[in-house]
């Protein structure tokens, strides 16, 4: 009597997709499946030790899907294998047992994995708040739940929303506070986990932001920066064009783009430095150079936007509450006529004299087309939304769901700028178009 | 049907009543009248005076938000209080308390939190006759945050923990933060801009 795992994997239409490789790992082994006439990619599970393992499934264009099970000893020499945590959506799990005798009677665990032809992921990030409150991954996972449900009540109430996130889809999850990546696939009750990853060498060093030295230490540690993100997308890129269908960034934001950690650039990379052009390699936050031909040449960009699907989008739902933008905008609003010179007080006190025109032309020609999300949209060719220049975010709940948007009642002034003077209107969060 | 009759016990509660409900009427009118009354050059006319001593007061934000809201009118104190130090680092003039005061009444309660991290470590201690003061941390652009669950946390609330968010915060003039700004400092980086963009700026606000 023996027991054996079989993997089949079929595609949207039921048709048989043939993986390149199958294997059971874990730190300590690794069994790889082999075909079996009239059986299937198998493997005899009388050789395996009981314990967790990652099945991973290899299949063209790609990359590796590992999910969660565990091998179980049962009586006698028999196993059983299973999955760990919740049994994914995407797959059915039968038992079929033949017998002819103690000899060649055998048990055979038969995953039928069912996958889109195409591969299809989406990745979300979650920001490490820094000021004491926990991290943005309840936003994360009620937004991951409202594009697999295809509705959203971020205005307040149920809208229909395009579903994005289907069975076979890997939504991973980069979490700024702990430095993990993890990737799911939805589950028949919650998410399967398949794994999670430490980024960089040591996790993100959390110590106030009122010490210098925690502050030094997580500029200077290899925890997870948004490099690593990049590298992910850029990797994907590589294996599976065309896979990637949204990219939403969960944490604080400013002119300079998404907050993942909140560190602070060494002097030779800021805006005067003699190398203000690169990344800081220290740095673990976003920023809008960071697509320039210097932090992401030739063959990572390409790869870069070959990861997005056509009708790929990002969002970067954190703050743009830059105070000068809105001192701009509330003066351009008020002016009666846009040609006539104002006064309009600037953050440091300074007083400007300009018009509403220029005030218009300004936004237009440099600050909507000069942003983290406007240079992403470039290099990606997808769209990117972010929050109005001079907007902050805010949070809110609708029962159990959490929610980042901007308000549209607070800014109604400014809002109205933006649709009157320079076009642009806003979806039913708050958030514009950049691209 | 017999015709109901006055006891001096409900005579003395009705007076009461009424008097109060007519207090009521006075102050929410004083206070839309006062959101008239400022404007943009008053408040920059007039400096914060400085004044640095220890707190003193016990503050409380018993129903935070909401009970601020109810009783706004009748602030008559704002102090601004070093988180760090603990120390009273400036007194607000009496036309930005006028200004809190008549724009919390206009705006009312918030049903969401800011995510955008406080400005500086500082609360604003807002003193109400006949009970602790209120504490408030400046978040965002224009909101006061009152946590009653720990006051002096300016961190949003963690939202699974259950928090009251229409007890959160209220929203206040987008100009006092500018008051604030004058007394404090440089709020943190969320709200600035790089100093190579500002120059940009103001080169293209001015010449263009």
């Amino acid at each position: 009597m023996s027991d054996h795992a079989v993997v089949k994997v079929i595609d949207e239409r039921g048709k048989d997709m043939e993986p390149v490789l199958v294997i059971l790992r874990n730190q300590a082994a690794f069994h790889q499946f082999f075909s079996v006439a009239d059986q299937g990619l198998s493997l005899d599970l009388g050789s395996v030790k009981p314990g967790t393992y990652e099945l991973v499934i290899a299949l063209a264009n790609r990359p590796q899907l590992p999910f969660s099970v565990a091998v179980v000893a049962k009586r006698g020499a028999a196993k059983s294998i299973t999955f760990k945590g919740m049994v994914p959506r995407c797959c059915t799990l039968t038992r079929q047992s033949a017998f002819a005798g103690t000899a060649s009677s055998r048990t055979l665990h038969v995953f039928t994995f069912s996958l889109a032809r195409s591969h299809h992921e989406v990745i979300m990030v979650s920001g490490w708040t820094f000021k004491g409150q926990k991290n943005f991954m309840a936003y994360v996972n009620t937004w991951r739940n409202d594009l697999y449900n295809g509705s959203t009540w971020i205005s307040g109430e149920r809208k229909p929303i395009a579903q994005e996130v289907f069975d076979h889809t890997v939504v991973t999850a980069f979490n700024a506070e702990t430095g993990l990546r993890t990737r799911q696939i939805k589950g028949r009750t919650g998410w399967h986990t398949m794994d999670t990853v430490l980024q960089g060498t040591v996790p993100t060093h959390t110590g106030s932001t009122k010490h210098e030295s925690s502050n030094r230490r997580r500029h200077d540690e290899d925890s997870l920066s948004i490099v690593h993100i990049y590298a992910y997308i850029t990797d994907l890129g590589a294996v599976a064009p065309g896979s990637l269908h949204r990219f939403d960034v969960f944490s604080h934001a400013w002119m300079g783009g998404p907050i993942l950690i909140n560190t602070v650039e060494d002097p030779e990379f800021k805006g005067n430095g003699a190398r203000s052009a690169e990344r800081d390699p220290g740095d673990k936050d976003g920023r809008t150079k960071d697509f320039n031909s210097l932090n992401m040449p030739g063959i990572s960009a390409s790869n870069f936007r070959r990861a997005f699907a056509s009708g790929a989008s990002a969002r970067i739902w954190g703050c743009f509450a830059t105070k000068d933008y809105r001192h701009l905008i509330q003066a351009a609003a008020h002016a009666t006529d846009p040609n006539s010179l104002m006064t309009v007080k600037l953050e440091d006190n300074r007083v400007l004299n300009t018009t509403g025109r220029r005030i218009e032309k300004y936004f237009r020609n440099r600050v909507l087309s000069d942003t983290y999300m406007a240079e992403l949209a470039k290099v990606a060719q997808i769209q990117v939304f972010g929050a109005p220049p001079g907007l902050g975010s805010n949070v809110s709940r609708v029962g159990r769901r959490f929610y980042l948007y901007v308000d549209q009642k607070v800014f109604a002034l400014e809002y109205r700028w933006y649709s009157d003077t320079i076009g642009i209107d806003p979806d039913d969060a708050g958030y514009i178009l950049f691209s | 049907m017999r015709t109901p009759t006055l006891t001096p016990t409900m005579t003395l509660a009705l007076t009461l009543a009424l008097t109060l409900a007519i207090t009521i009427t006075i102050t929410i009118t004083m206070g839309l009248g006062c959101q008239s009354k400022v404007s943009d050059t008053d408040v920059f006319q007039e400096k914060p005076s400085v004044n640095v001593s220890t707190v003193t007061a016990v503050a409380s934000n018993e129903n935070s938000a909401r009970a601020l809201y109810a009783v706004a009118m009748r602030v008559y104190r704002v102090e601004v209080i070093d988180l760090s130090t603990r120390e009273v680092r400036a007194t607000l003039d009496e036309k930005t308390v006028e200004r809190i005061k008549s724009s919390i009444v206009l705006n009312g309660l918030d049903t969401s939190l800011t995510v955008t991290s406080p400005p500086w470590d500082v609360v604003l201690h807002l003193h109400i006759p006949g009970r602790a003061p209120f504490i408030a941390h400046p978040v965002g652009l224009d909101r006061l945050r009152l946590r009653s669950d720990v006051p002096e946390n300016s961190a949003v609330p963690s939202i699974d923990e259950g928090f009251d968010l229409v007890a959160g915060e209220v929203t206040i003039d987008f100009e006092v933060s500018d008051v604030l700004h004058q007394l404090l400092g440089e709020p943190s980086k969320e709200y600035l801009m790089e100093d190579s963009d500002r120059r940009d700026m103001i080169r293209y606000l001015e010449t263009e």
